[in-house]
C-alpha cells in the first residue's frame, strides 16, 4: 500500500521576490523592435528603413530608407 | 522497487543514471522533519522517506540513490511522490558533465519536440553573486540560444536596421536581472542569513521568511530601482563599445520593465501589494 512519504508544512509562511526573465525580455524586445519598425514604416513606406541613427545628445533619430 | 528501473524514465526526465545527485543547501533531515533554512518550513518525512533523505544528505549518483530506496522498501510510486516533492520545492541538487547537460538538453529538445514536455523542477542555489548569475544565466539559456537565430532571422523579413542591437541587448538584459536579485540579497542576508535563490525554468525568485514591514518595503523597491540603474549603465557602455546606439534604447526599454515589476500584478509589486494588504489587516485587528 501506498502511503504519504512527505507532508507539507502548511504553517509555514514564506515570501518570494520573483522576476519572470521571458516576460522582461520578450516586452524589451518588442518595444524597442515594434517601435522602430513602425516609425520606419510610418516614414519610410512599407519598404522601411535600411539603417537608424539616433542622436542621443540633440534627440534626433535619422532613418536612410530603403529604394 | 527494482534497481533496474531506467532512471530517466522513472524521474520523468529529469535524471540520468550518469548523475550526481544530492540534497540542495538549505535543506536537512532533522527529528523526522524535512528543515528548509530558507523558509523555516518543518516538513513531516515517513520513517522511510526520512531515511531515503538522509541517504541525499551525501552526494550520491542517481543508480546508487536507487539501490538505497530499494533497500528501503520504498514503491516506484513512493520514490516518485519523494521526487516530485523535492522538485517542487528546489529540493535536489543535480550535477552532470558538460557532456551530459548537451545530451540531456537535447533529450528535453525531442520531448518537447514529440509533445511530451519533461518534468520541470526547481533550482535552489545559496544567494551569492555566483549562485545568483549561475541562476540568472541559466534563465536567460533560451534567450542566448535563440536570439542569434532570430535576428538573422528578422533581418530578413521586418524593415528596419533594428535588429544588430538585439545581440548586445543580452548582456544589458543578464547585468540588469544579476543587480535586481543581488540588491534584493544585500537588504535581506542582514535579516535572514539562509535566503536562497530559486529558479523554475525562466523565472528567478527570492525565497525568504516573512520579515518586519519596512524590510520587505525597501528590499521591495531597492530591486527594480538596482535593475532599471545597471540596464542604463551597462546599455551605455555596451552602446559605446558594439557602436550601436541602439543598445542604449533597448536598455532604457529592460529598464522600463524593471520599474514595470513594481506594479500591483506582478513581480514585486505583487509581493508589496501582499505586504501592504497584510499590515492593513493587522492594523484593523488590533
Amino acid at each position: 500500500m501506498q502511503e504519504t512519504m512527505i507532508a507539507t508544512d502548511q504553517m509555514a509562511q514564506y515570501q518570494i521576490k520573483e522576476v519572470a526573465v521571458i516576460i522582461v525580455a520578450a516586452l524589451a524586445y518588442v518595444l524597442v523592435l515594434g517601435s522602430v519598425a513602425l516609425a520606419a514604416i510610418a516614414i519610410c513606406g512599407w519598404r522601411g528603413a535600411e539603417s537608424v541613427s539616433i542622436d542621443w545628445v540633440h534627440g534626433k533619430a535619422t532613418f536612410l530608407c530603403r529604394r | 522497487m527494482s534497481t533496474l528501473i531506467d532512471p530517466y524514465r522513472w524521474s520523468g526526465g529529469l535524471l540520468t543514471a550518469g548523475d550526481s545527485i544530492s540534497l540542495s543547501p538549505g535543506l536537512r533531515v532533522e527529528k523526522g522533519e524535512l528543515v528548509d533554512d530558507a523558509t523555516l518550513a518543518r516538513h513531516k518525512l515517513h520513517v522511510r522517506a526520512g531515511k531515503a533523505l538522509v541517504s541525499l544528505e551525501r552526494i550520491s549518483s542517481v543508480s546508487e540513490w536507487l539501490t538505497d530506496l530499494d533497500s528501503y522498501n520504498i514503491s516506484e510510486k513512493e520514490s516518485r511522490q519523494i521526487l516530485l516533492f523535492l522538485g517542487t520545492i528546489g529540493g535536489i541538487s543535480i550535477r552532470r558533465s558538460l557532456t551530459q547537460q548537451g545530451e540531456m538538453f537535447m533529450r528535453k529538445a525531442s520531448l518537447l519536440y514529440l509533445g511530451a514536455p519533461p518534468l520541470q523542477v526547481a533550482v535552489r542555489r545559496s544567494a551569492t553573486i555566483k549562485g545568483i548569475s549561475s541562476s540568472v544565466f541559466q534563465a536567460m539559456l533560451l534567450l542566448w540560444l535563440v536570439t542569434p537565430a532570430m535576428a538573422l532571422l528578422l533581418s530578413l523579413v521586418l524593415p528596419t536596421a533594428a535588429i544588430p542591437w538585439l545581440l548586445p541587448s543580452l548582456p544589458v538584459l543578464f547585468m540588469g536581472l544579476v543587480a535586481h536579485e543581488y540588491a534584493h540579497v544585500i537588504i535581506l542576508r542582514r535579516y535572514h542569513p539562509a535566503i536562497c535563490v530559486l529558479r523554475r525554468g525562466m523565472r528567478l525568485a527570492i525565497l525568504h521568511p516573512p520579515l518586519d514591514m519596512w524590510v520587505e518595503a525597501v528590499t521591495g523597491l531597492v530591486g527594480p530601482l538596482a535593475g532599471a540603474g545597471v540596464s542604463i549603465l551597462t546599455s551605455m557602455l555596451v552602446s559605446r563599445a558594439s557602436a550601436l546606439p541602439g543598445v542604449l534604447f533597448a536598455g532604457q526599454a529592460i529598464a522600463l520593465l524593471h520599474l514595470a515589476s513594481l506594479l500591483p500584478f506582478y513581480g514585486d509589486g505583487r509581493s508589496l501589494l501582499t505586504l501592504f494588504k497584510r499590515t492593513a489587516h493587522v492594523t484593523s485587528v488590533s
